[in-house]
């Protein structure tokens, strides 16, 4: 019994730890779908990037990260600035 | 500086008397552009590499009129303005080059100086250009441009989904009559183009492509 309780929240416990993350950043300045391919073009150079997915509607970028991986946050404003946006910190999900 | 209404850019547009052609000299970083740009008065095309988001070497070739020019130069953005819903840039383009005279052999150095301002969100755009090429007294005088440009959006395009303006330009070559274009821009995925005729006739079209 024991046994199958630690088998069993050892499993769940990998499967937490290889889950992919997402993050969603919303971005300032992005109004233009030409000029927001930098943004696509940049994260998905990123190792740790698995997709990315751009909303010019509610600017915002949700960032699906690769199992166990992620990008800090200050990493993902220097890569937004790099492509000439600005993180918009004001706004949340 | 509350950059939501467009009032700000449209005022350095009528002070510059100016407008912007095509999309942002200036590309998101490792961007390499293709521009052409044809109407009656001029023929354009460009090749960029943006170094950074703010700085990109060009190599140009202008025809205007019967008069060839060929430019090296950077285009630069001088300042972003990121708003939540909404974008103001201005750039400045300097080139250094040749203009070349079939009939005589000849050439010259010349030189060409831009400025470029736009302002936009998703359903309104504006924007405004001053350009000026500089020549040897013997080819005759400097050749300046100006443009402004007011547009909107019908429809709300997302990402990667085919985007339509409609878009009215104003442009005057030196001292020549204003010509008024109406045009429609699209754009889709890296690719833009325009498509347009003047009201006195003249066609336009310009493309761009980042690769």
């Amino acid at each position: 019994m024991i046994k199958s309780f630690f088998a069993v929240a050892t499993l769940f416990l990998s499967l937490q730890a290889f889950a992919s993350v997402e993050k969603t950043v919303f971005v300032k300045g992005m109004v233009c779908a030409f000029c927001a391919q930098g943004i696509e073009k940049k994260f998905t150079k990123q190792n740790e990037i698995q997709e990315v997915n751009v909303d010019l509607e509610n600017h915002k970028v949700v960032l699906k990260f690769k199992e166990s991986l992620s990008l800090s946050d200050e990493k993902i404003a220097e890569l937004l600035k790099d492509s000439g946006y600005t993180v918009d910190l004001e706004r949340k999900n | 500086m509350n950059l939501k209404t467009p009032l700000f850019f449209l005022a350095l547009s009528v002070l510059f008397s100016l407008e912007q052609t095509h999309a942002h000299p200036v590309a998101f970083q490792g961007a390499k552009s293709i521009l052409s740009e044809s109407d009656s008065s001029m023929k354009e095309l460009m090749t960029t590499y943006s170094y950074r988001y703010y700085l990109a070497p060009a190599l140009s070739y202008v025809q205007i009129e019967k008069n060839d020019f060929a430019f090296l130069g950077v285009n630069g953005l001088l300042k972003r303005w990121n708003q939540p819903t909404s974008q103001g840039n201005i750039y400045l383009s300097v080139a250094q080059g040749l203009e070349f005279r079939e009939q005589t052999n000849k050439q010259h150095n010349t030189s060409r100086v831009s400025l470029d301002v736009d302002w936009e969100d998703r359903r309104y755009y504006t924007s405004a250009r001053y350009s000026r090429i500089f020549r040897s007294g013997e080819f005759g005088e400097d050749i300046e441009l100006k443009k402004l440009r007011l547009g909107f959006a019908p429809y709300l395009g997302n990402y990667k989904e085919l985007n339509t303006w409609f878009i009215v330009q104003a442009s005057q070559m030196d001292e020549k009559v204003v010509e008024v274009t109406p045009l429609l821009r699209f754009y889709y995925q890296n690719v833009l183009w325009e498509v347009g005729s003047s009201l006195r006739g003249n066609w336009l079209f310009n493309f761009m492509i980042h690769i």
